[in-house]
């Protein structure tokens, strides 16, 4: 007892890790010991807080000291929560410096401070408020080391904490706090980052890294709401450039973070390959069994998945763009700063702030009138980034963009980029930038205009003629009231054209129903016609009509059905004729089923039969009440979504009418158009996610064209060659060279081994000797039997 | 609830309009009110992103009038202030004098988009609007609809209060009206018919998009059809 007792003391004096394991094992019995080193670690404060306010330089001996001091006092804090109370806001004061005058420290102090804080949390005596509190205003003023480490912790704190559910407490508490890092630095006055203002790099502060935690919480998708939209708003306002820059780069979803991306889920999706290519391996080895299968399924699915997220996640910052509160005014104040600091701001950073708000005028179909007339300044085709710029143009008309505003545009840049004393790029480049404005808004064109840029289609570059062409076709397609009568084209003289765009401000006449609703319903007719005539229906008839009709089939009942039920006031609600809809709709599948194994399940077409001809029956009087009906008061289109509800089956049905008919259309006309229709209709049907945002965000590649790669000059043809021979060994044959351990070249009996034998059958040596006479074959013969005969001996 | 038939939307309507009718309120639990309910449809949808995927609008015109008190006004030129002043009952109308008193305020022209349920203009003058207004109407979703010399405006009028607008906001729900209670049964079914189908076939997967659908008169109970 007294040996332990003893020791203990030795102890305590000096080894504080000794003294936390014991405190940690029995906090009550240790508890003096520990009040004794509490009391020490705050005298020490006291005295650090003075020699800092003081701006003494403390020797490193006492810091250590101290930093031990205070590792110590936070491990075992949880054993004392009491005592420690203060202990948070003390470290707090270390590193924010307190109210009363302590500033903050540096060096080594400061990041056992933040490793603590850490601690802290970890172990649940502070929560995550607090740290954010405390770290986040750190971010800006700590060496990069420590910096990495707080990131981090603000990240990974910030994710789980809204992992299961959002934390919404903590984040308001969290973006407000962003949202003032922001807002300290709004008053100041704006510094160009142009001339005299180059040389002035400073780094924006806390604002910038406020940015730069809410562009990584949104990237990993832990933040998605408007309020971190609103932070990264107010910064694109910063007066710091960068600050600026980095806001935007958020809102465009730049290049650089996409990559990053891109790259990684590249890698995830090669692993989950390989996983999976694995896994079949396994499968074809040995024995199969149901794990394999198993997790064979499993690794596909994974697969799949990933390669699902990775092509979704490629797209602008769309819905940060979306989720922006009033743009209008956002739109608005983006071009008063472009306008008000043109001298100041490099053409770089000016190009960035164009390309945000042409992105937000298209998203929100914003009128921000004097935008045109700023940015006809920079058509000219030496203009540096000059296709950013057509692209920023081209993306922020929209069908409200009154047309004769961008009617000017369009002349500059006709005549600046469209001329005969251009390059064949420029040309195309200025075709297409106007082919993709007309596109928005094809009202901003004039006639004689468009005849001028319609005639480069007789160009000789290819660029140019496909920009060229395109203009044409696109007119063809809007408007082709525009076009000489000879170019518009045999869809639109023969009036097929159904894609004319509306004057501005007219919108497209009101639907009075669903697109291709009447294909549908005159296809129900036509059922009902062919139907009624033979009344009793053989099931060899009925195999006969091809599946579109029979799709009709199961339809047509049910739209006699419930057109029957809304004819008549008083019809029973008890009749669920949307049950006998839904049994039909799976006969329906069965029977395309049974379609294609038709020789496995004909019993099973035979029972569908059955099942539809007893639904024939039940339905039959009520059919042909409702045809009467039907065709004496309908002659209004939309009469059949006013009858009935369209179901899952109807609107497969609509959309097989609709390609139909635009294979019909494709076939009768062979107009572009019409394929074009065609083919986006095929699209939709194979994918439903139809990506809109692929014509909303434009690409500069669109505006530059196809280019024809330009034949390569000497100096580049060698330098390829060179580049192509670095790092590799000379050409050539390795025989006698590499296999032997002294160079040589290989012998002629080496080299008469490997002839190929039917040379070696006709060599010269050969052949005299097949052609030799028989005389003299003899001696030969003769002379070598004697030879043999010597050797013997 | 996972299937929808003409009948159960024929019956709800019944409720409901049982719920709000002078006689019939009493017995079917509803309570009297002193004004024309409006009946309103209620969207709620499903496995869709409006962060993410496009948000879908669309116009439908209506087999008959679901607002006829609805407040219009045409931005009109002089012709068309003539047809204004000799309609029955008389359209409120702008001239471009009007207009330009506003100034482009912001706030005047809110308040303007604020007064009127939709307008109209004269097609001479469609063209002017942003400039006249800037984009107050067009934010408040109510950009003019053009009317030329040659149209009916009594017909335009009626096409304009019979259409309605399907628009998807940052929520995953919607609402439009499509009758009030002093129609006939059969007018609020065929409407609320039409418009269900046009919502759904606006939708990308169609009823796979759909979580619920409710029918209610303003102050009623909401009747759940889907």
């Amino acid at each position: 007892m007294v040996k332990q007792r003893n020791s203990r003391g030795i102890l305590l004096t000096s080894n504080l890790p000794q003294l936390q394991n014991l405190i940690k094992r029995d906090p009550k019995g240790y508890k003096e010991e520990f009040l004794s080193q509490y009391n020490h670690y705050l005298s020490l404060l006291r005295l650090h807080s003075i020699s800092t306010s003081s701006n003494q330089v403390n020797n490193d001996k006492s810091d250590e000291q101290f930093a031990n001091l205070v590792t110590f006092v936070s491990q075992v804090a949880q054993c004392y929560p009491e005592e420690t109370k203060e202990l948070p806001e003390q470290l707090k004061g270390i590193l924010l410096g307190s109210g009363t005058g302590g500033t903050a420290v540096r060096g080594d102090l400061r990041e056992t401070a933040v490793k603590n804080l850490i601690m802290l949390r970890n172990k649940e005596v502070i929560d995550s408020i607090q740290l954010l509190q405390i770290l986040l205003p750190l971010l800006a003023h700590v060496p990069s080391s420590l910096r990495s480490l707080i990131r981090h912790t603000i990240l990974t704190d910030l994710k789980t904490s809204n992992q299961k559910a959002k934390n919404h407490r903590l984040n308001r508490v969290v973006q407000s706090l962003l949202f003032g890092m922001v807002e300290s630095g709004m008053g100041a006055e704006v510094v160009g980052d142009k001339g005299k203002g180059k040389a002035n790099k400073e780094k924006g502060g806390e604002a910038m890294w406020a940015v730069m935690m809410v562009r990584e919480l949104w990237k990993k998708g832990v933040w998605n709401d408007a309020k971190t939209v609103s932070i990264v708003a107010l910064a694109a306002f910063h007066p710091n450039t960068k600050v600026q820059s980095a806001a935007m780069h958020f809102f465009l979803g730049s290049e650089h973070d996409a990559d990053e991306e891109d790259s990684d889920d590249e890698e995830a999706i090669k692993d989950a390959r390989k996983d999976v290519r694995k896994l079949e391996h396994r499968s074809t080895v040995g024995k199969g069994s149901r794990k394999k299968e198993k997790q064979l399924a499993l690794a596909k699915k994974d697969e799949k998945k990933k390669r699902k997220n990775a092509a979704q996640s490629t797209s602008a910052n769309f819905p940060a763009l979306e989720l922006l509160h009033d743009p209008q005014t956002f739109g608005e104040k983006l071009y008063d700063n472009l306008h008000k600091h043109d001298k100041q701001y490099s053409l770089e950073h000016k190009v960035l702030i164009m390309q945000l708000l042409s992105r937000v005028m298209g998203a929100h179909k914003l009128c921000i009138l004097g935008f045109y007339t700023y940015i006809i300044k920079y058509m000219t085709y030496h203009q540096l980034q000059v296709t950013t710029i057509l692209v920023a143009l081209a993306q922020s008309v929209h069908e409200l963009t009154p047309p004769d505003v961008l009617t000017p545009v369009i002349r500059k840049i006709a005549q600046e980029f469209v001329h005969p004393g251009v390059g064949a790029e420029v040309i195309a480049a200025g075709l297409n930038s106007i082919r993709e404005v007309c596109r928005r808004q094809p009202w901003c064109m004039e006639e004689d205009l468009l005849e001028d840029l319609i005639e480069y289609r007789k160009s000789k570059d290819k660029g140019v003629i496909t920009a060229s062409r395109g203009l044409l076709q696109l007119f063809r397609e809007v408007n082709p009231g525009m076009l000489k009568k000879r170019e518009r084209g045999k869809a639109a003289t023969m009036g097929e054209n159904s894609g004319q765009v509306p004057e501005y401000g007219h919108t497209k006449p009101v639907s009075q129903g669903i697109e291709g609703l009447e294909l549908l319903e005159d296809h129900l007719n036509a059922m009902r016609r062919e139907a009624n005539p033979d009344e009793p229906v053989d099931s060899g008839d009925e195999l006969s009509i091809d599946e579109d009709d029979e799709g009709g089939w199961s339809d047509w009942e049910r739209e006699s059905e419930s057109s029957d039920s809304s004819g008549w006031e008083d019809v029973s609600s008890g009749e669920d004729d949307f049950e006998v809809s839904d049994s039909e709709d799976e006969e329906r599948e069965k029977r395309k089923a049974s379609k294609k194994g038709k020789g496995k399940t004909v019993d099973k077409v035979a029972e569908a039969e059955d099942v539809d001809m007893d639904d024939v029956d039940d339905s039959k009087s009520m059919v042909s009440m409702a045809t009467t009906d039907v065709s004496g008061a309908t002659k209004k289109l939309s009469l059949l979504a006013q009858q009935k509800i369209l179901t899952p089956a109807d609107f497969a049905l609509l959309n097989e009418l609709r390609l139909k008919a635009a294979k019909d259309l494709v076939t009768s006309t062979s107009s572009s158009s019409a394929k074009r229709k065609l083919a986006a209709l095929e699209a939709s049907k194979k994918h439903t996610s139809g990506d809109d945002q692929a014509d909303r965000f434009l690409e500069e590649a669109d505006i530059l064209g196809p280019r024809k790669r330009q034949k390569q000059d000497y100096e580049e043809r060698m330098e390829s060659i060179r580049k192509g021979r670095e790092g590799r060994d000379k050409f050539g044959s390795l025989k006698g060279k590499k296999m032997k351990e002294k160079e040589s070249s290989s012998t002629n009996a080496q080299k008469k081994r490997n002839k190929p034998i039917m040379m070696a059958l006709h060599s010269n040596s050969m052949m005299q000797k097949k052609k030799a006479s028989l005389r003299d074959k003899q001696i030969k013969l003769r002379a070598s039997i004697e030879k043999r005969k010597k050797a013997k001996r | 609830m996972s299937k929808l038939a003409a009948s159960s939307v024929r019956s709800s309507v019944k409720v409901l309009l049982a719920q709000s009718g002078e006689e019939t309120w009493k017995e079917a639990g509803g309570k009297k009110r002193n004004f024309i309910e409006t009946v309103e449809l209620q969207v709620g949808l499903k496995n869709y992103d409006p962060q993410r995927d496009k948000r879908f609008s669309g116009t439908v015109k209506l087999p008959h009038v679901p607002r006829p008190r609805m407040q219009l006004c045409i931005l009109a030129d002089a012709m068309d202030v003539d047809r204004a002043k000799q309609l029955d009952e008389e359209l409120p109308f702008m001239t471009v004098e009007d207009l330009k008193k506003l100034n482009k305020n912001k706030k005047l022209v809110k308040k303007l988009a604020q007064k009127y349920d939709a307008f109209l203009a004269s097609e001479a003058l469609i063209k002017q609007i942003p400039r006249l207004l800037g984009p107050g109407l067009s934010k408040a979703g109510k950009f003019p609809t053009p009317v030329s010399h040659s149209e009916d405006l009594a017909r335009k009028i009626n096409e304009v209060k019979s259409t309605i607008k399907f628009q998807l906001k940052k929520v995953l729900c919607l609402g439009v009206a499509i009758g009030h209670v002093n129609m006939g049964e059969d007018q609020i079914v065929q409407n609320t018919m039409l418009a269900i189908n046009f919502l759904i076939s606006l939708l990308k997967k169609q009823w796979q998009n759909v979580a619920s659908l409710h029918i209610k008169s303003t102050m009623g109970k909401p009747q759940r059809l889907f």
